[in-house]
């Protein structure tokens, strides 16, 4: 499965808010101190990049014109 | 006529101990603002993510590892935490709930803490420090607000269970948990004096 699935199932606000909170944490956290942990890390990091891949900047005047059309 | 409430949202609440959290209390309140002194890094972190306030979320966020107090205060949490656990029934599969991120939230007036949740965690919550008069509490949001569409508002007098929002009182003592996932917030402080205390995040390993 590709990652541009995810974006689409959230709404705006939500991808917002986990994108926020994921930068945030990855930022204060950039490795895992436990590699057991490294898998989510990973994880962590790829749906970041999707999210700000597709997130409109804030003075965005189009914030849809870098969407994907959504395909049912 | 039978309605369930499936899906709930289950947040713990409890004293950290029957007795003694005063002390404990006194120290950690000390070691906070010492270290709020000494994290140059936090308060530089502090002044751009948490406008007013300090936090050392960006800096020293295994506060467990750092001091004596904060691992003491780490333990007692854990009993809490696999108590809250076993309400959830989690199959933990014989593996461990660690805690990982600990850190200090110190708030002086008009300072908030918007929207947010806790990624890459399984449980999470805060002990609170000190909490004057009149300090807010800790605003919690259904976690399917976003799909509510065309739902109706809730009455003013509707139950907890029924609001969209719901603010939990916080008390000096006082430990509250709830899953990562769950989004809330800190309305601004309207009192003068700080709100004092310290989150932290379990994971499943």
């Amino acid at each position: 499965m590709s990652n541009g699935p995810i974006k689409l199932l959230l709404p705006e606000l939500e991808a917002e808010v986990v994108s926020e909170a994921l930068e945030l944490y990855l930022r204060a956290r950039p490795a895992p101190l436990d590699h057991r942990y490294e898998y989510r890390y990973r994880a962590a990091h790829a749906v970041l990049e999707v999210l700000q891949r597709t997130l409109p900047e804030e003075d965005d005047p189009l914030p849809g014109r870098r969407r994907q059309p959504i395909e049912d | 006529m039978t309605i369930l409430s499936l899906f709930p949202t289950r947040v713990y609440t409890a004293k950290l101990q029957a007795s003694g959290w005063e002390a404990l209390n006194t120290r950690l309140l000390h070691e906070c603002e010492q270290y709020r002194a000494d994290d140059v890094a936090g308060r530089a972190w502090s002044k751009e993510r948490y406008p007013g306030g300090y936090t050392s979320y960006g800096s020293l966020n295994r506060m467990h590892t750092l001091s004596p107090t904060f691992a003491t205060l780490g333990k007692k949490l854990q009993r809490h935490v696999l108590s809250f656990a076993r309400t959830l029934e989690y199959d933990l599969e014989g593996r461990d709930l660690s805690l990982t991120d600990c850190w200090i939230n110190m708030m002086p007036r008009g300072v908030t803490h918007s929207l947010h949740l806790h990624p890459l965690s399984t449980i999470s919550g805060t002990y609170y420090v000190r909490t004057p008069k009149g300090v807010p509490g800790l605003k919690l949001e259904d976690p399917r607000l976003d799909r509510y569409m065309a739902a109706p508002p809730r009455t003013a007098a509707a139950k907890p269970d029924n609001q969209p929002w719901v603010t939990m009182p916080v008390a000096a003592g006082t430990v509250l948990l709830f899953e990562s996932w769950l989004r809330h917030e800190v309305p601004p402080n309207p009192v003068q004096t700080e709100r004092v205390s310290i989150s932290f995040n379990f994971n499943w390993f």
